[in-house]
């Protein structure tokens, strides 16, 4: 066997490196299937639609584009119109059903892929900012790959645990002494261990970057790589002219380059101090200290060391600003690297590995082999390689099953009843929401949220109520400063007997890097999504949320275990809404009524009935009929037959047990309507 | 083979650790004697290379070390003061890496190692982990790698501390099967050992060389000066503060005291052969108080 | 004992690297210190900072009526003159205290207006509290929750008599109670200088000689105890108080100190009723407590290995592991996964900005017990766990059944 060999030996067999490898890889893996979030999930939740558009447009920003954008823009508005009034003719019997499905059908095909167009146009009002060096692609998978400014900590300590022993291992079996006087024991050995901590480093950090590009490319797609990098938001103001996959490419090089300095720091390190900890605390805290402790982000791309560039995205960003509210003047938040710059750092921190390495070599060289050599500088070790760190520096829970009871309509939104109460928002002098709710029996009012805190927390308009449980929804606020921000949205369920609350579900809003060290942190889509919620309910395992996003209202489904959002569907016109437990019921663009089975995930339209206003009951579902005048009808839920309710032509109802309350459009006055269900 | 230091210095924190050391060493077994810190380590040391020396030259054959550079390492065989050699390596191993090390080609290095396991009396340890030796096991490990290129010269630096008598005397009788045709360096403060076993002894003293020569010349030059003297307990106080005492022995109500001085300590004392124990009392021993 | 812990302390923590890294990381503490205030406060503008204090002499002090009218006469009409945007913006104006209108605008609103609505305002919401947290009683006993009824109590207790009757300068406690970042120098620090204490021992094979000694076994386990324990404490003092110092020389400010801890607008609803400076030291012994819990988990780590490599490494995996999940469950209302890290001490704002409470059998604890209690346990496990792991003379009592762990 080669010293090479047994150098490989001793690493991965003997000081475990083998498995630290392996647990590695797991870990990376597992964290990024579990941890990693689209950047933008908007695309990845209308995937289908925003292909549709995004298959039209890719490439370059051309006058074709901004024509399609135009006339698509009005496509759109158009076949929004149309859809209306075809529907409304063929409702008002002016046009034939064939006819109508005709013309709706086509419609609908142009609207189908709305939500695509709108994510896409935000792409192009970005695009078009400059046109030059921006084109249109899919970004997640670049984004992804690409944008971010994290440190790879499991890597970090990976290289640590591989790369301390090389040399400490030698000075803790006092072998140090013996190596020195024997032929290859010296230089050889020693060029032998900083190859092969070389070669590992380079081919780990190497299989790391193929990895993280085949996890993006598989999960996301990374396509136009010869894309600029300016398509990238992130790197949007950046002056390098450089495409994606080069990016990619350098961005690697880059970590290459930083994890090899690192190394060669710790072999350093390793070398002069002989023991681990010591060894291992002065390399963490080169790195870890500037990454967490300089606030400007661009400082630690300007110091020499490894940091600036075991991250390396920060070299191919350029300058970013950020208003100040208070100065009412821009003010910078990353400065951009130039090439100078890059180039005096990459020097400075070249010459240090070189520095560090001849160390090394001087320091594990018997002196009969060393011709000439300086006199020994008796500065402390210890302060060497602290002076250099200096240089471097400075520079959802448990929860049993709901059983629902009754239906949940829209239009009631922000009320429940159930035999002992009646729950409803109150607006109160303020104008803040507040929940109350009445004892049928005594008629007494108490709030339902009763924290007397209530400052920095705001109560949503929606409750939600089953069985038990009323849920109302909250969002808190922190206020540092001068400035508030939003950090948390949840959904509370209040049990009914004895008013305890429980969380349900919670979800993280800040997006700033502000807490502790910045290790978490929202996605400025999700959490403008939350901030729109305006009704929501629940069942056992989900959550589903009415909120906007890219001006249309959406349904979305969240796992109350794992937090992960899907759209499930989009309603062109929110006005009724109904979930009874399993199905979801509400209106289509062609104003019919479609139910989805939120256990089989099945879609089906009820025919003949359309309506832009319904209500359902446990046994019914109450409906003006568009097909005759907006009177109110019934249809049972059972077998599906239709009773009409009314003579007249109605404005708006809604029901409470066993009463419709109707307000006739003809006339404007209100009217109360005893139903029997059984009779039907 | 010759090894000559020429006025060798070397200063730690403006105290001398060697001064002006000057020996010269032909095929032989060179014990090196002084108390603690009178800087043997520090030259074996800069004998190896680990050290490099303020001032003076290591000669071999009368090439400055320097000149000769890589190629002096392949004449020498060094066993460190209490190694412990590479805890999960096997013996052979470990023998075969340090081959490698010692540009020993692969096959001569296994037999070689193979004939040292059987010499030093480890052939049933060579595929044992060195962490699971005992210390004198480890030691042979330690003679046995030095002896892998057949050096020209053996430096053992403190090679029998902390082993047993049975250890002890198995591994001088090594050094003496190794010593044919080389020269050993064998630093210690155990006297007996380099009694027994060496050629030449070189006492060293606060960094200087006091005197080098056979340990018979040595022992010789002390005759007269070793006494027997006897001793009551009453008189026992006074001679311990006036006399310089390499023994005591109680024989009923006497204690016989051998006394090492220049002039008869008593008309009653008679005087004895000496041994290298009081060559070393009769240099190092002074101010040594009862 | 003290003799021995004297030598522990001695050995393991009187080392060049320690006072070398302490001194290092004090200064670019300082450093961190001096960027958020470059960054964050209003008054890193000099032309700000000189009329903040000039308009201290009018505003500073007691909130009386006359004051709060004085300055809205001065910030009504900035308030008029600004509604429409439509204000001059030139520069420097003789009847412009700063820039521009906008400029004064702001200032004032900012620095003496908000600042003082809401200490003006703040004893009639504690009020609002009280009342509700009263009503709440009421309310609870007549749904048979006595779990709620006694929260509210303590809520209603709590609040009673809050009021902010004086207006002070706070902007530095607002910044000092959000800054974190010395916690993590103190974790490295702690990290590094409690790494040897049990395996020099292993090292330098002491570990057996120390076995065969009268106090070689308990009394230098517990001797190396109270030493790693007296040096986490000083270490965290240490930042504690550069932390306090430069915070306070930084932004000028020793104004505030005796303010309510509910002074601060996100400690609007804070656990305890105490001053800013008795919470600077509350918060200081909280995060030792903290720290050395982690200690305890460090020094556990190092028995179990014969060199500091896997347990420095492991180490700092559970301490980012634990930032993680303090970062994932800040502001969250699951306060029993809150609590149970202890992390959250180490960053224990969390713990004292709102009073919450967990129920232990039906009895409401305030979260800030409940951790301490919970992080009380994990030194505790910790602790016997090390009483286990270490090694021990087979000739003590129990010394026979030493749980080899060592890997």
């Amino acid at each position: 066997m080669s010293i090479w060999k047994y150098e490989i030996k001793k690493m991965l067999l003997l000081h475990k490196g083998l498995l630290f490898i392996c647990l590695y890889f797991f870990l990376s893996i597992g964290t990024m299937v579990i941890l990693d979030e689209p950047a933008n999930p908007e695309v990845e939740m209308n995937r289908m639609q925003y292909r549709f558009y995004l298959n039209q447009v890719q490439g370059p920003y051309t006058e074709e584009t901004e024509h399609f954008f135009t006339s698509e823009a009005n496509k759109i508005s158009d076949a929004k119109v149309a859809l209306q009034r075809v529907t409304d003719n063929f409702y008002d019997g002016y046009i034939g059903e064939q006819e109508f499905l005709t013309s709706s059908d086509s419609l609908a095909i142009i609207l189908k892929n709305e939500v695509g167009f709108q994510l896409v146009y935000n792409q192009y009002v970005y695009v078009r900012e400059n046109p030059d060096n921006r084109k249109f692609l899919n970004t997640n998978g670049w984004d992804g790959l690409l944008s971010n400014d994290s440190l790879d900590f499991l890597f970090i300590l990976l290289v640590l645990l591989l790369v301390t022993p090389i040399f400490c291992y030698e000075f803790e079996s006092k072998m140090d002494a013996l190596l020195l006087t024997v032929k290859k024991g010296a230089k050889t050995h020693t060029l032998c261990k900083i190859g092969l901590v070389f070669v590992i480093v380079s081919l780990l950090c190497l299989v790391t970057a193929g990895l993280r590009y085949g996890f993006y490319s598989f999960k996301y797609g990374l396509e136009n790589g010869d894309y600029p990098l300016q398509s990238l938001s992130y790197f949007g103001t950046s002056i390098k002219d450089v495409t994606l996959l080069q990016s990619f490419l350098w961005i690697t090089i880059g970590k290459l380059l930083g994890n090899l300095c690192f190394a060669t720091l710790i072999l350093f390190a390793s070398v002069c101090f002989k023991k681990y900890a010591i060894t291992l605390f002065s390399c963490t805290t080169v790195v870890l200290l500037p990454y967490y402790g300089l606030k400007l982000e661009s400082s630690k791309f300007l110091w020499p060391g490894p940091l600036g560039f075991m991250v390396s995205t920060g070299f191919f960003r350029g300058n970013e600003f950020k208003r100040n509210l208070v100065k009412d003047q821009m003010e910078l938040i990353f400065r951009e690297v130039s090439f100078t710059s890059w180039i005096i750092v990459f020097t400075i921190t070249f010459s240090l590995c070189v520095v560090m390495l001849i160390v090394i070599l001087h320091k594990r060289t018997n002196v009969w082999i060393v011709q000439h050599r300086k006199r020994r500088r008796r500065l402390p070790l210890l302060i060497l390689v602290l002076g250099i760190a200096v240089s471097m520096l400075v520079g959802c829970n448990s929860f049993n099953g709901v059983m629902i009871e009754g239906t949940y309509n829209y239009s009631s939104k922000g009320s429940f009843e159930n035999d002992k109460y009646r729950f409803y928002m109150e607006q109160t002098e303020f104008g803040n929401n507040q929940i109350v709710f009445e004892d049928k029996t005594s008629g007494e009012k108490h709030n339902l949220v009763r924290n007397p805190m209530t400052s920095l927390t705001q109560i949503g308009a929606p409750i939600y109520g089953d069985g038990t449980y009323i849920y109302y929804m909250k969002i808190d606020f922190e206020k540092i400063g001068f400035q508030e921000s939003a950090t948390r949205f949840s959904v509370i369920g209040v049990d009914i007997t004895r008013f305890n609350e429980k969380i349900i579900f919670e979800k993280k809003l800040s997006t700033d890097k502000g807490t502790v060290l910045g290790l978490v942190k929202g996605n400025t889509y999700v959490a403008s999504f939350y901030l729109t919620v305006s009704a929501f309910f629940l069942d056992e395992s989900s959550l589903y949320l009415i909120g906007q996003s890219n001006g249309q209202t959406e349904i979305r489904k969240i796992n109350r275990t794992t937090g992960a959002m899907s759209v499930l569907f989009r309603i062109p016109v929110l006005r009724s809404f109904a979930f009874d437990g399993r199905t979801i019921y509400f209106v289509d663009e062609k104003s019919q009524i479609v139910k989805y089975d939120t256990k089989t995930d099945i879609m089906t339209s009820i025919i003949d009935l359309v309506t832009r206003d319904f209500i359902l009951t446990d046994t019914e579902l109450l409906f003006l009929n568009r097909k005759d005048q907006q009177k109110i009808y019934a249809m049972n839920l059972h077998d599906s037959t239709i009773r009409k309710l009314t003579e007249v032509p109605v404005l708006s109802f809604r029901y409470n047990n066993p009463y419709i309350t109707y307000i006739g459009k003809i006339d404007m006055k209100e009217y109360q309507l005893f139903i029997d269900s059984s009779s039907n | 083979m010759k090894v000559a230091f020429k006025e060798i210095s070397k200063q730690y924190k403006g105290k001398y650790a060697l001064h002006n050391f000057s020996a010269e060493l032909e095929r032989g077994v060179y014990g090196l004697l002084g108390t603690n810190g009178a800087g043997k380590t520090t030259l074996i040391n800069i004998l190896v290379g680990i050290l490099k020396s303020d001032k003076g030259q290591v000669l071999i054959n009368d090439i400055d070390a320097r000149k000769s550079g890589v190629q002096f390492l392949s004449h020498i065989g060094y066993l460190p003061q209490f190694p412990q050699f590479y805890k999960n390596f096997e013996v052979m191993d470990f023998l075969k890496y340090m081959c490698l090390l010692k540009e020993i080609p692969l096959q001569q290095g296994e037999k070689r190692a193979k004939e040292l396991l059987e010499v030093v009396n480890l052939s049933s340890a060579a595929r044992k982990k060195i962490g699971a030796l005992s210390g004198g096991m480890r030691q042979r490990v330690g003679i046995a790698q030095a002896m892998l290129g057949d050096p020209d010269i053996l430096i053992l630096d403190e090679p029998t501390a902390g082993l047993d008598p049975q250890e002890r005397i198995r591994f001088r009788n090594l050094i003496t099967k190794f010593s044919e045709n080389r020269i050993v360096l064998l630093a210690t403060h155990i006297v007996s050992d380099i009694e027994f076993i060496a050629n030449q002894v070189i006492l060293l003293k606060d960094g200087q060389l006091l005197k080098q020569d056979t340990p018979q010349a040595l022992m010789e030059s002390l005759n007269g000066k070793v006494w027997h003297v006897i001793a009551t307990d009453k008189t026992l106080d006074e001679k311990l503060k006036r006399l310089k005492i390499s023994n005591m022995q109680r024989d009923q109500d006497n204690i016989l005291l051998r006394v090492i001085d220049d002039e008869k300590p008593d008309e009653h004392a008679a005087s004895v052969q000496a041994n290298l124990e009081d060559v070393f009392l009769y240099y190092f021993g002074e101010g040594e108080q009862w | 004992m003290v003799r021995l812990v004297c030598f522990e302390w001695r050995k393991h923590f009187l080392k060049r690297s320690i006072i070398i890294a302490m001194l290092l990381f004090s200064v670019l503490n300082i450093a961190k210190v001096y960027s958020i205030h470059e960054e964050s406060s209003l008054l890193a503008n000099p032309g700000w900072k000189d009329l903040y204090w000039k308009e201290w002499a009018d505003f500073g002090g007691a909130i009386t009526n006359k004051r709060i009218e004085k300055l809205m006469n001065i910030y009504l009409p900035l308030e008029q003159l600004t509604a429409d945007h439509t204000a001059s913006t030139k520069y420097r104006t003789p009847d412009t205290y700063l820039s521009n209108v906008y400029e004064d605008w702001n200032f004032f609103r900012l620095n003496y207006v908000d600042p003082m609505k809401y200490a003006y305002d703040y004893k009639a919401y504690a009020q609002g509290v009280v009342s509700a947290a009263k009503e709440n009683i009421a309310f609870y006993e007549s749904v048979d929750n006595s779990y709620e009824r006694n929260k509210n109590a303590v809520i209603a207790k709590l609040f009673e008599g809050r009021s902010i009757t004086s207006f002070a300068y706070t902007e530095m406690y607002q910044y000092y109670v959000q800054y974190d970042f010395s916690g993590l120098l103190v974790l490295l620090i702690c990290l590094y200088g409690l790494m040897s204490v049990f395996l020099h021992e292993k090292v330098t094979e002491m570990d057996i000689l120390l076995l065969t000694s009268k106090a070689g076994g308990k009394a230098t386990i517990w001797a190396k105890l109270i030493a790693s324990a007296l040096f986490v404490s000083s270490v965290s003092f240490w930042f504690w108080v550069v932390d306090f110092v430069s915070f306070s020389i930084i932004f000028d400010s020793w104004d505030a100190a005796s303010s309510p801890l509910f002074m601060l607008v996100d400690f609007i609803h804070a656990a305890l009723n105490v001053s800013l400076w008795q919470y600077a030291i509350l918060s200081a012994l909280i995060k030792t407590a903290g720290i050395l819990v982690f200690a305890l988990a460090f020094l556990f780590m190092s028995i179990l290995f014969r060199n500091a490599l896997i347990p420095f490494i492991i180490s700092l995996f559970i301490s980012f592991i634990s930032i993680y999940f303090e970062e994932v469950t800040m502001g969250s209302g699951r306060i029993w996964i809150k609590v149970i890290n202890p992390f959250v001490l180490l960053f224990n704002r969390e713990l004292f900005r709102k009073i919450e409470f967990v129920s232990l059998v039906g009895f409401p604890l305030p979260s800030y017990i409940a951790a301490l209690l919970l992080a009380t346990a994990w030194g505790a496990l910790l602790l016997g766990g090390i009483l286990i792991v270490v090694r021990k003379n087979t000739l003590w009592k129990g010394g026979g059944n030493r749980v080899h762990l060592e890997v």
